[in-house]
């Protein structure tokens, strides 16, 4: 189960957090991809129009450079000295015009300048170069067709290669003094790693000038990469590709975007152009910082997603899994268990409604186990009464045919007894009448049982019905060896009983347990029996050491005609109509016992209340205070009435006591006024009477007391004093109208004062 | 040669008139110092004076001092082989000397020693002439009017020579030291004057003593500039 329970909130938790971990990631991947072709794009397209724009400006600052070349060197042949040179025939001389050419070159800050006369185009006429390594004879060659050019259209210009070098030329018409043609001036500049870095400040790329497969000038790389320069320009070069593509390159870990251009030259062998870097570098690298960027911080959100998230989820299934727990145990019958979720939402309702359900569970429950209970103990009940109620038909009808020979058996009996007889006779005959009238008593008992019998209510003392069946019994229990020990309660309270019933009842279970153990003597028997009060019950337990009941038969013990006696000794129905009679006064009988170690008879019997004393007057006196017919106490002037007696003195309780109860009344004690005052609050007297000094309250505030809580018997209420009466007592006795008796008083004086005071009452 | 050319003219008027004095006295060149200082540094290290060709006062030499007009009568040249020559030559692109002055009359050769062809010519309005191109001797010139004639080379616009064509023999360059004497000067009141090139000239009256000798010290420079 907790393995099941466990798998299933793994399985959760993953079904959320999977889901969610692989839909950011994915995310993230599709960012970063997204990102990176959009990025690359655009700075390939930035690199692109960037190596466009560079080329362009590579274009026009070369087309402007051989301008303002042009523009410098044009007017060099018109300068006075020069003139005057060319004009009086000083070109022929060479050393002279050697010198005007080195000066020119000088003052002109030109690398090579060139003389051409007209008449001879393949030699120079005269050359100065800045340079000895300059083969100026090579550089006549190449620069033959700008030459031309000059003489043809009055100036020209071309990049020329010359033994590996490349340079600029510029070429102007020499004319005479009158304005024939003497020859050509040719200046030239090298083109080299200035014009490179200037380009370079111009196109903000780097570049390589190439000519001929070789690197002229660079700006890029360490002369290594010259080699792959010159590959890569050359395949720029090849036949075909005329559309110069942008290419991507890798040098020395830089990255760049590459194109290639091609410089114009008169003479079309030889490839001159260059080549442009354009870095990219410096975006790239901000592109890889900006993934790292990103990855980190999703990779730092997917973390901190996945934690909310399982936070959450935490958070969402705890309610679930406290329910779970607590189903569970509710399952096993736990019906203690509480949901404790508060949350305000969907699982809080559901927690609630959870917590109402096993409430309601439990109590339907709790209702089913008392409704089995009850019904279990009813129909025990019912079984027990069913069976008495059987019996007691067939009893009754046995005892009213018995009634009838009985009758005649004790009409007889004392008729012959009155009848002049010997006095021997005499004695049997009042055996036969007494034997006769316990056979009548036999037959009532069952007519009892049967419930033909309307029984008699009356306050009757337990202790007193006990011991007459122990009285009663006396003789045989001697005879048996058995003692009987008592314990009663002097002061229990009277119950509201048939007397005879519930002698009946003692009386059988004694006899029971005599009988027992007279049938299994191994030691001194001893039937110890006790009374006391046990909450608003009294309480008689008869406990023998007899053998005992086996346990089988303990629950069969109150069930009619079950006997454990030989055939013919027991009829098995003592102590069921002693069931049927502590249940008939509302009491409880039960009995424990194990075999071998006696047993023990409980009985229980409601002590009578007030509400029974006014609702069941008739069961002992009328209003009145007249006895019912055929009460024998009709002649005592105290029956039905109760007097509270208050006094901390034991003689003097008894003796009150004594002197009332043979008036017939019902005598309570307390000794002291707490307990007095709660006697009074839970039973009705007419009449009370109170030591005036005694331990705790006294006379005074007793009836203060008593003025409140019980009016009515404060007016009946008379002090006794052993004191001298002081005159302050004497005062309060006046004006509240007590009466007082001084001890020492005679019976007479007390019966008087009693009679006087309940006289006194009724009027 | 110059010693040579005063002994001449010493003679020369030695025998006309005997009573002669000396002039001695030195000439020197001085810059405003604080102009100077301020054309280098500080404020005036501006545009005003970033194209100002800087003039090293203490290292200029070819002063030249001179008596303006006539002194005593001139006796023109009868004979061409009293007429003084001269000669100013070119080498290594050059003219040497650089600054010639002569007695009105006189004749100037320039022969071109170089190996590469030389022009000589000039626009002045005092003597105007064009040698063409040409190696070798050259053709001679005659100055027969006084003032000042600016030579060039055509083909070589650094040559250049200044010929300082004067009406009477007492003038005198300065030597190395700026020092001159102009000796066997006729007794009398002259305006006495002072010249170079690049400079202002400035003169002064000097009367020179029958015998014996008369100081004359010059300083030039350019004054008068506007207050800055």
């Amino acid at each position: 189960m907790e393995k099941l329970r466990r798998q299933i909130e793994v399985s959760f938790s993953t079904k959320v957090i999977v889901p969610v971990v692989a839909t950011m990631v994915l995310l993230l991947a599709v960012t970063v991809s997204i990102v990176n072709s959009r990025i690359t794009r655009q700075f390939q397209a930035e690199a692109t129009r960037n190596l466009a724009h560079a080329e362009e400006s590579v274009r026009k600052s070369r087309e402007i450079h051989t301008r303002s070349q042009l523009l410098r060197f044009r007017s060099v042949p018109d300068e006075p000295k020069y003139r005057a040179l060319f004009a009086e025939g000083g070109a022929n001389h060479a050393p002279t015009i050697k010198v005007s050419l080195d000066e020119m070159r000088t003052n002109r800050e030109v690398d090579v300048v060139l003389f051409t006369s007209v008449d001879d185009l393949k030699t120079a006429r005269a050359s100065s170069a800045s340079d000895r390594k300059l083969s100026v004879k090579d550089f006549q060659a190449v620069c033959t067709p700008v030459v031309v050019e000059a003489f043809e259209k009055g100036e020209g210009w071309d990049t020329v290669l010359v033994d590996k070098r490349l340079f600029d030329v510029v070429s102007v018409p020499v004319k005479g003094s009158s304005q024939e043609l003497l020859g050509a001036l040719t200046l030239g500049v090298e083109v080299g790693h200035g014009n490179a870095e200037d380009m370079k400040k111009a196109t903000s790329c780097e570049i390589i000038l190439l000519a001929n497969g070789r690197v002229i000038a660079s700006t890029a790389g360490p002369p290594e990469l010259h080699n792959e320069f010159a590959r890569i320009f050359s395949s720029y070069m090849e036949p075909g590709t005329e559309k110069v593509q942008t290419h991507k390159l890798v040098l020395g870990g830089e990255h760049f975007f590459c194109s290639a251009g091609r410089f114009v030259s008169l003479k079309s062998e030889g490839n001159i152009g260059y080549l442009l870097l354009s870095s990219y570098e410096q975006p790239l690298r901000a592109l890889r910082i900006t993934q790292q960027i990103l990855l980190g911080v999703s990779g730092l959100a997917i973390l901190l997603g996945t934690a909310v998230v399982w936070f959450l989820v935490r958070k969402v299934t705890a309610p679930l899994r406290a329910l779970s727990a607590s189903a569970e145990a509710v399952g096993q019958g736990d019906f203690t268990q509480r949901v404790n979720v508060k949350s305000r939402d969907e699982c809080g309702e559901l927690a609630a409604v959870f917590n109402q359900m096993t409430e309601n569970l439990k109590r339907s429950r709790e209702q089913l186990e008392s409704t089995v209970e009850t019904l279990r103990t009813t129909q025990a009940q019912l079984v027990q009464s069913e069976k008495l109620s059987g019996i007691g038909e067939f009893v009754a009808g046995v005892a009213h045919e018995l009634n009838n020979p009985l009758t005649s058996v004790m009409g007889f009996s004392e008729l012959l007894a009155r009848a002049d007889t010997e006095p021997q006779h005499k004695r049997h005959l009042d055996l036969i009448y007494k034997s006769a009238q316990r056979c009548q008593k036999i037959v009532q008992s069952l007519l009892s049982f049967a419930r033909r019998h309307q029984p008699e209510r009356k306050l009757s003392s337990i202790n007193e019905l006990v011991e007459s069946a122990v009285d009663f019994l006396s003789y045989q229990l001697r005879t048996s060896n058995i003692e009987v020990v008592t314990k009663l309660d002097r002061y229990l309270p009277k119950a509201m009983v048939d007397p005879h019933q519930l002698q009946q009842v003692f009386l059988n279970i004694v006899n029971n347990a005599r009988q027992a153990m007279e049938a299994n003597q191994q030691q001194k028997g001893v039937i110890r029996v006790t009374t006391e009060t046990f909450g608003r019950n009294v309480r008689v337990i008869i406990v023998d050491n007899g053998p005992g009941i086996a346990e089988k038969n303990l629950s069969k013990v109150f069930d009619p005609f079950f006997t454990t006696k030989e055939v013919g000794k027991g009829t098995g129905l003592g102590l069921s109509l002693c069931y049927g009679i502590v249940h008939e006064h509302g009491g409880h009988i039960s009995v424990r016992s194990k075999l071998g170690q006696g047993a023990t008879f409980t009985i229980e019997l409601p002590l009578a209340d007030e509400d029974e004393d006014d609702q069941q007057p008739s069961n002992g006196a009328d209003k009145d205070g007249k006895p019912k017919s055929g009460n024998r106490l009709k002649r005592l002037e105290g029956a039905g009435r109760k007097i509270l007696v208050i006094d901390d003195e034991e003689a003097i309780l008894e003796m009150v006591r004594e002197t009332l109860s043979q008036q017939g009344y019902q005598v309570d004690v307390a000794r002291d006024g707490e307990s007095a005052l709660r006697r009074a609050a839970l039973n009705r007297y007419d009449l009370a009477l109170c030591d005036w000094k005694m331990p705790g309250l006294n006379g005074e505030q007793i009836y203060e007391r008593l003025r409140k809580a019980n009016p009515a018997l404060s007016e009946r209420l008379i002090f006794i004093t052993g004191d001298v009466i002081n005159e302050k007592v004497q005062e309060f006795l006046r004006d509240q109208k007590k009466v007082c008796l001084s001890k020492p008083f005679s019976i007479v004086e007390f019966r008087a004062a009693v009679g006087n005071a309940l006289a006194g009452n009724r009027k | 040669m110059r010693f040579y050319i005063l002994t001449l003219v010493m003679v020369f008027i030695g025998a006309d008139a005997i009573q002669a004095g000396t002039i001695v006295g030195t000439v020197r060149a001085e810059g405003k110092a604080e102009a100077e200082k301020d054309a280098l540094c500080g404020k005036y290290d501006s545009r005003q004076f970033k194209f100002v060709e800087r003039i090293n006062y203490a290292e200029l030499r070819d002063f030249l001092v001179f008596i303006e007009g006539q002194v005593g009568k001139v006796v023109p040249p009868e004979k061409p082989a009293q007429v003084k020559t001269e000669r100013i030559v070119q080498k290594g692109a050059t003219f040497v000397p650089h600054i010639l002055p002569i007695v009105v009359g006189s004749k100037i050769e320039w022969p071109n020693n170089d190996d590469i062809l030389h022009n000589v010519f000039s626009y002045s309005e005092t003597r105007q002439f064009d040698l063409g191109l040409y190696r070798g001797n050259g053709t001679p010139i005659q100055f027969d009017k006084a003032g000042r004639v600016d030579v060039f080379c055509s083909i070589h616009s650094r040559m250049s020579c200044v010929v300082m064509v004067l009406e009477n023999p007492f003038f005198s360059m300065t030597n190395d030291k700026g020092k001159f004497v102009i000796e066997n000067v006729p007794a009398g009141t002259y305006k006495f004057k002072a010249w170079h090139e690049r400079l202002p000239s400035k003169s002064q009256e000097i009367v020179v003593p029958e015998k014996g000798e008369v100081k004359a010290d010059f300083v030039l420079g350019i004054t008068g500039l506007p207050a800055q």
